[in-house]
């Protein structure tokens, strides 16, 4: 009998040893995740979720992107390469019928907001961290989410924001729920913001910052934001500032520009790469020929250059190419290359142009800065500016950087694309997402 | 049973005068003796069994009236009464009838066992004997048809690819609809681990256990039988229970019966998809060309300016990959031909088995072999199992179920990603394989068009050591009351390589992967069962249940290598490396009452609570209450006089049952971490959190009536069932200024209605011909009920992938949306299109204004008739099935009857019944270069996919007993097996049983083929041999 209940209690006991480890079994800590409620309660979390930002913008729905690509097609500044695979969404722009169900278009609202939740959300914790690391770091953190938050509104409103009424983009400052339903502010609020966060970041952002946002950054983010708001006066003391910083030059070999590794001399903000984490891979299936372009520079495009300038312009030899009777951009053919979001060039067009355009700045000319650009590109300086000229040098020098369509509109131009409709025609605009129409009340569609 | 012959064998002579009682049982239909059968003096331990000749004695009956009990397994027992005088040799045969019905028989029900007459829910048994010798790897495969309400469906024919069984249909949108799947008390690891990176099709870690090794399916189908598992029961659970050895009765006490099979035999596909061959091809394209160039005033294309050979230099000019008129006329290549091939499967399986009173075990190894129909597709499996209990007391039980399996899949990229859904589409024929120069032509820019490049540029092989195990011991404390604890072990270990070389690409990259998942389960029960007067069965089950899975993977990618003869990851130039890890666990309670009046009137009682980490933290625990009435009509003594009718029984249950297959984290409000960039690490905001998330909830009722007629000749069953699934997950969307675009809810409703029927019939079972058949049939309706603002929700935001699904309230889950295809305009050529508006057919495409929901991915019918028949040693079975009322939505249509043939596609044959000229009646457009039919979504590509399938069909010959027990055997038999032999159906792609490859789930992306590979059909050979 002893030996009975011996065994009797063996075989219990292992069951009692499963009862003490239940609740361990219940509460598993994930570990690929990290909990909300501690993410951003530490100086090491506030700086990785910076970075997280970074990861957003340098993602091909923004700034890895379409953020760029979207206004090239809507501009037809592009056509079908007949290599790659277009897929719908990006024949809805090229033909100016997108839906608002259109996934580059819905991609552009949902990831914004996405990235200006971050930033909001980092803006919000920093001033309760505690540990005593947040005081020598907190200047910086902060410039760099307003940094972001500034030129993603910047461009959130280039494509949502509706000249006809003056309609923008819900602007938020606090890191909403979802249960909140805001409504869209106009344009003219959301430059205000734009302005005043590119300005704060100025001021709390370092010169360097390791590839990250700075100062200069900012800056030139300003002037360009004051560029297009036609506030030229003011664009162009920022570029001045910029420009007479000495941090950046022109370099001689445009394709530096659009290169692997260490940015060049000329690229004051770009989308970094690394080799296992590329911020160009879009941009590259929509351009490179070696992986099959979907796409080419459009005749319209390759027009400019021939007919002012043709062949003795670099912009065009260096940058574009002729594959099997076939025209290609080169400027992202480099696989891990940076994404210049904004180089020196376009300051001293900018600045040129304002001038053009009733600015003034001592000692420094229209003629003057756009020549700087033409006799960079091999170009023979020109005796004279009109309108034409000034839009010709933009288009070539940003050629398929995103700033064309814009400056189309800027100028308000009545023949804008293929489709030849006015600048402020509703079928140039993105529409708001049917699917975030259908949650919030307080949105009107454009 | 062999306790209980124990007993008898052993049973002690009576004192006083005896008497002696000698006779012969027998089968009553055929006349065959039966060895091992019992006789035993009612009310008395006095009993012998049978010998080898089906002869017993019993020397020591008491000199008076008794009765004389006669019993043996799979027969009716049958007392007779006999006075016994001393000194007389009482003679007393008996000819048994067998028992049709087999009412005896033991069912597993999940957490215990029951007598298939006292069950009260609704459970669908599948014996292994009726699914033996049909080649597959996975066992639901064989499943098909087989029980009434589960539907099986392959998805694919390639070999260890995923199935997907629905049980009572469809009961979630976004969870799984996978029923839970349970190994001898072990729940198990199903789904696929391999990389979807390339291979879009999945595998399915069912195929780790040996079909052979398993003794029976039970499957659970209503809520009072599947209740037992709380918030996994849902979607019904398949109970798996493998084989035990046991006591060779009548042929000595400790023989070990061995068990030997081999087949072989050839695959091939079911249907051929007919696409054009390069003459074919040249010709409709160059006609879609000179169509676009000469008459389509919309197209880029439009010159009517140009002369037809002029349009032909144009034409020749534009060939892609490099292609020249001279190529394009001599070209001949039939891509399909180069990524299919006749497939070859083999299959041995040794076991082992016996026992004594004390001990009994099944020893079973196996191997299986398929080399699939898809060039380079292989899957092996080896196996070993072994079974064992040992009775150490007769209080005191113990033993173990392990197996351990290594299988090793070579599997192949398939639909959208290459192989033969490359070869059916982006290779067009009139690109030749090789160059002049004999290498690849056009290898690394023709998009990895040249799918024979693309096989020989890709090694990969997936290695899979996969555990089940089952340890136990049982203590019975009172002889009402044991114990019982069990110990359970289900592991995967996977190890993936990929490879790719420089044929088609830049750079080589190779990639490792490893998976691990650690899964256990810890059970304790007790258990009571007792009898009071004779007449109150009264049984109680209590357990705790404890289950903790973990699952961990990394990889490993190497890119640029320095040779090219290099092939690990960790020789790239450019590493990366990436982890993944996840868990979940459960507690529950479970108890169970159950009463029964005798054997009349019947009742059942169960509940449930489950905890799980899946659970948001203020919700963790469910409770699942169920219950189910019986009344067995035919025990009462109005009744009796009811000759025809053998058995009868009506039973109702109803109950609560829970899916928690919802994500492991769902809840949890978090973070991303790895979100880097420019070398610096980064977090992002992941998930908003719902600390509410809890399981999806289903309340199910379920009518039945069990029935057998003619001494059960002819018995069966019907269920009518309702099942309302609400609290469904779903994620809805939320403003995106909140930073989220979607936040997961318990919203939304559900309901599947259905019925089942099966009967079977034994139609001659006497004389040489023997001929029985089994017919089940069941019908089920799914219908959404209720969403968030009545949103509609897309397949792909479910976790599927493309194909126009929907979930739709109202309509059942996968819906398509589509336009109205209205044939194609006789005067233009043009396809036509219901303006949903005026309801008038127009040329305009407006997908916006005109699509209709229509079409039923699920099919409303399912089932199978098998029959079986026995002449002599011959054997044969044929077992037909079928799904009728779904619809199958081929989203490569618009692509491959017309759309792309401008893009460098090639064409379903079909379109050479395009419309030529004014007049023409027909389907298929007139053909134009630009992709415009290419963006429609139109019913035009929505086949009825109802189809019969002659699903086995098996003949086999067993060797007669003189020459069998000459070599010493005590059975063999050959066999002829034919599965998927012919398909009856309208559908026009390549085999209607398809499911596209979906994301994370596939309840509304459904019925859907993109490029998928089709079904196969097998023809093999084999040998059982017992000895």
């Amino acid at each position: 009998m002893k030996k009975i209940s011996y065994k009797y209690l063996l075989v219990l006991l292992s069951g009692v040893l499963v009862f003490v480890s239940c609740q361990k079994v219940l509460d598993p800590e994930p570990e690929m995740v990290l909990s909300d409620q501690i993410a951003l309660t530490t100086t090491v979390g506030i700086q990785s979720a910076v970075i997280g930002c970074y990861h957003k913008m340098q993602s091909g729905d923004l700034y890895g992107g379409n953020v760029w690509a979207g206004g090239e097609m809507l501009a037809n500044n592009v056509k079908k390469s007949g290599e790659g695979n277009i897929v719908f969404e990006e024949t809805q722009l090229l033909e100016k019928n997108m839906s608002d169900e259109n996934r580059i278009v819905t991609s552009l609202w949902s990831n914004s907001f996405s990235l200006i939740h971050s930033v909001n959300s980092i803006i919000k914790a920093v001033p309760e961290v505690t540990d005593p690391d947040i005081e020598k770091e907190k200047d910086r953190l902060i410039g760099e989410a307003k940094f972001i938050r500034g030129m993603m509104y910047f461009d959130m409103i280039r494509y949502y924001g509706n000249p006809n009424d003056g309609n923008g983009v819900p602007l938020l400052t606090e890191p909403l729920t979802i249960f909140d339903q805001p409504a869209r502010a106009t344009t003219e609020a959301v430059y205000q913001q734009v302005i005043a966060d590119l300005t704060d970041a100025a001021n709390l952002l370092p010169e360097n910052n390791n590839d990250r946002a700075t100062k200069w950054a900012a800056k030139a983010i300003l002037s360009r934001v004051y560029f297009y708001k036609k506030e030229y006066q003011n664009a162009a003391d920022i570029a001045t500032e910029v420009i007479n910083s000495g941090k950046f030059a022109l370099v001689d070999s445009m394709p530096l520009n659009y290169a692997e590794g260490s940015p060049s001399e000329e690229v004051i903000f770009a989308m970094m790469s690394t080799l296992t984490d590329a911020s160009c891979g879009t941009l590259n299936g929509y351009f490179r020929q070696a992986q099959g372009a979907k796409f080419s520079p459009s005749n319209t495009l390759a027009k400019i250059f021939l007919f002012s300038g043709g062949m003795d312009d670099k912009r065009y030899t260096q940058l574009f190419k002729i594959v099997s009777d076939k025209l290609f951009c080169a400027k992202f053919d480099q696989r891990y290359m940076n994404v210049p979001i904004i180089r020196l060039a376009e300051l001293y067009l900018t600045r040129g142009e304002s001038i053009f355009n009733g600015a003034t700045v001592s000692g420094i000319t229209a003629l003057g800065d756009i020549n700087i650009i033409r006799l960079r590109a091999g170009l023979t300086p020109l005796e004279t500016l009109n309108s034409t000229s000034i839009y010709y040098e933009r288009t070539k020098e940003l050629a398929l950087e995103g700033d064309n369509f814009f400056n189309q509109k800027r100028l308000e131009k009545d023949k804008i694309s293929d489709y030849e409709l006015p600048w402020n025609n509703r079928k140039l605009l993105y529409l708001i997402p049917k699917s975030e129409l259908e949650v919030n009340p307080n949105l009107v569609q454009n | 049973m062999f306790v209980f012959l124990a007993l008898i064998l052993f049973g002690v002579s009576a004192l006083g005068q005896n008497g002696k009682i000698v006779g012969t049982v027998s089968d009553k239909d055929s006349g065959e003796t039966l060895p091992g059968a019992n006789i035993m003096i009612k009310g008395t331990n006095i009993g012998m069994s049978t010998d080898i000749n089906g002869v017993y004695s019993i020397n020591n009956a008491p000199l008076d009236k008794i009765t004389l009990v006669c019993s043996y397994v799979g027969y009716l027992n049958l007392s007779k009464d006999v006075t016994i005088v001393s000194g007389q040799t009482l003679t007393v045969d008996f000819a048994l009838q067998e028992d049709n019905m087999m009412l005896d028989e033991i069912v597993v029900i999940g957490f215990g066992t029951k007598r298939k007459r006292d069950i009260t829910t609704s459970i669908s048994k599948v014996k292994a004997e009726e699914i033996e010798g049909i080649p597959v790897a996975n066992f639901a495969k064989s499943l098909q048809g087989r029980a009434p309400g589960v539907q099986v469906t392959s998805d694919n024919g390639i070999a260890g690819g995923a199935i997907t069984m629905r049980i009572r249909g469809t009961s979630s949108l976004k969870a799984s609809s996978e029923p839970l799947y349970v190994v001898d008390g072990v729940p198990v690891i199903t789904g696929s681990f391999t990389t979807s990176d390339g291979f879009p099709d999945k595998s399915n870690a069912l195929s780790q256990i040996n079909p052979s090794d398993i003794a029976s399916y039970e499957i659970l189908k209503d809520a009072s039988a599947a209740a037992v598992y709380g918030s996994r029961g849902t979607n019904g659970v398949v109970l798996i229970t493998t084989k035990s050895g046991s006591l060779q009765k009548g042929k000595g006490l400790e023989k070990t019966n061995f068990s030997f099979n081999y087949s072989a035999g050839i695959l091939d596909v079911t249907n051929r998809m007919k696409i054009l061959d390069g003459p074919q091809y040249l010709a409709l394209s160059q006609e879609a060309y000179w169509n676009s160039v000469h008459t389509e005033e919309t197209s880029p294309l439009y010159k009517p300016e140009l002369s037809y050979d002029e349009a032909m230099a144009n034409y020749y000019n534009q060939l892609p990959y490099g292609i020249t008129e001279e190529i394009a006329k001599k070209t001949n290549t039939n891509w399909v031909d180069e990524a299919l091939r006749q497939g070859f499967v083999q299959e041995a399986n040794l076991s082992a088995s016996g026992g004594n009173t004390k001990s009994t075990y099944y020893l079973g190894g196996g191997y299986f072999e398929e080399k699939g129909i898809l060039i380079d597709n292989k899957f092996k499996r080896i196996n070993g199992r072994i079974n064992f209990t040992h009775n150490a007391t007769e209080k005191l039980s113990f033993g173990a179920n392990t197996s351990i399996s290594y299988t090793i899949d070579n599997r192949v990229p398939t639909g959208w990603q290459g192989g033969l859904g490359t070869a059916q589409s982006r290779s067009i024929p009139i690109m030749p394989i090789y160059d002049s120069t004999g290498g690849y032509y056009a290898a690394k820019t023709s998009g990895h068009s040249n799918i024979r490049a693309e096989i020989n540029n890709l090694d990969y092989e997936a290695r899979i050591l996969g555990l089940i195990s089952n340890v136990f011991g049982q203590y019975r404390i009172t002889p009402f009351l044991s114990f019982k604890t069990e110990f359970g072990l289900n592991n995967l270990a996977l190890r993936e390589s990929k490879y790719e070389g420089l044929i088609t690409q830049e750079d080589q990259v190779a990639q490792d992967r490893r998976v691990l998942v650690n899964n256990w389960i810890a059970t304790q029960s007790l258990n009571y069962f007792k009898t009071f007067n004779g007449v109150h069965n009264v049984t109680g089950l209590l357990s705790y249940v404890v289950q903790e899975s973990k699952q961990n993977d990394v990889w490993f990618t190497g890119k640029d290598f320095p040779s090219p003869s290099l092939t690990n990851p960790n020789s790239g130039a450019i590493r990366t490396a990436g982890d993944f890890a996840t868990a979940f666990g459960y507690a529950s309670y479970v108890g169970r009452f159950t009463y029964n009046y005798s054997g009349k009137y019947y009742a059942t009682f169960s509940l449930r609570a489950d905890g799980s980490s899946r659970f948001g933290k203020d919700n963790k625990w469910g409770y699942f209450p169920a219950g189910s009435i019986g009344w067995s009509i035919s025990e009462e003594k109005f009744m009796q006089n009811v000759d025809f009718l053998s058995f009868l029984k009506l039973r109702i249950s109803y109950g609560i049952t829970g899916n928690s297959e919802i994500d492991n984290f769902g809840y949890y409000g978090s973070y991303n971490t790895n979100e880097q960039y420019y070398g610096s690490a980064g977090i992002t905001p992941n998930n908003v959190g719902n600390k509410e998330l809890g399981w999806e909830k289903t309340s199910q009722i379920d009518i039945g009536i069990d029935f057998g007629f003619f001494d059960g000749r002819i018995h069966g069953g019907m269920d009518y069932y309702n099942k309302l699934t609400s609290d469904l997950l779903i994620e809805v969307n939320v403003p995106q200024t909140s930073g989220f675009s979607k936040a997961i809810t318990n919203i939304g409703k559900l309901e599947n209605k259905g019925f089942e029927f099966f009967i079977t019939s034994y139609n001659l079972t006497q004389g040489k011909i023997k001929w029985n058949t089994d017919f089940n049939i069941s019908y089920n309706k799914n219908e959404i009920t209720e969403l968030p603002n009545n949103q509609k929700i897309s397949g792909i935001s479910l976790g599927g992938n493309y194909g126009n699904n929907y979930a739709v309230v109202g309509y059942p889950a996968g819906v398509w949306e589509l336009v109205d295809f209205a044939g194609v305009d006789p005067e233009t050529g043009k396809p036509l299109f219901i303006n949903q508006e005026t309801g008038e057919a127009t040329t305009e495409y407006n997908y916006d204004r005109d699509a209709i929901l229509t079409g039923n991915p699920y099919p409303e019918w399912i089932g199978g008739l098998n029959n079986t028949i026995t002449y002599d040693n011959f054997d044969l079975g044929i077992l037909f099935t079928w799904s009728l009322g779904h619809n199958v939505y081929r989203d490569d249509g618009k692509f491959l009857e017309g759309g792309k043939i401008g893009e460098n596609w090639n064409q379903m044959q079909i379109i050479e019944d395009r419309w030529q000229k004014p007049g023409d009646i027909t389907d298929i457009p007139k053909l134009i270069y630009d992709g415009t039919y290419s963006t429609y979504n139109t019913t035009q590509y929505l086949d009825d996919a109802s189809y019969v399938r002659l699903k086995t069909f098996q003949l086999g010959y067993t060797l007669p007993n003189k020459i069998t027990q000459k070599i010493h055997m005590t059975n063999v038999r050959f066999y002829f097996n034919a599965n998927n032999l012919l398909t009856f159906t309208k559908y026009k792609g390549w085999d209607p049983e398809v499911n596209r490859d979906y994301g994370s789930n596939n309840n509304v992306t459904q019925g859907v083929t993109y490029l998928s590979p089709p079904q196969v059909k097998s023809f093999t050979f084999g040998v059982n041999m017992n000895f």
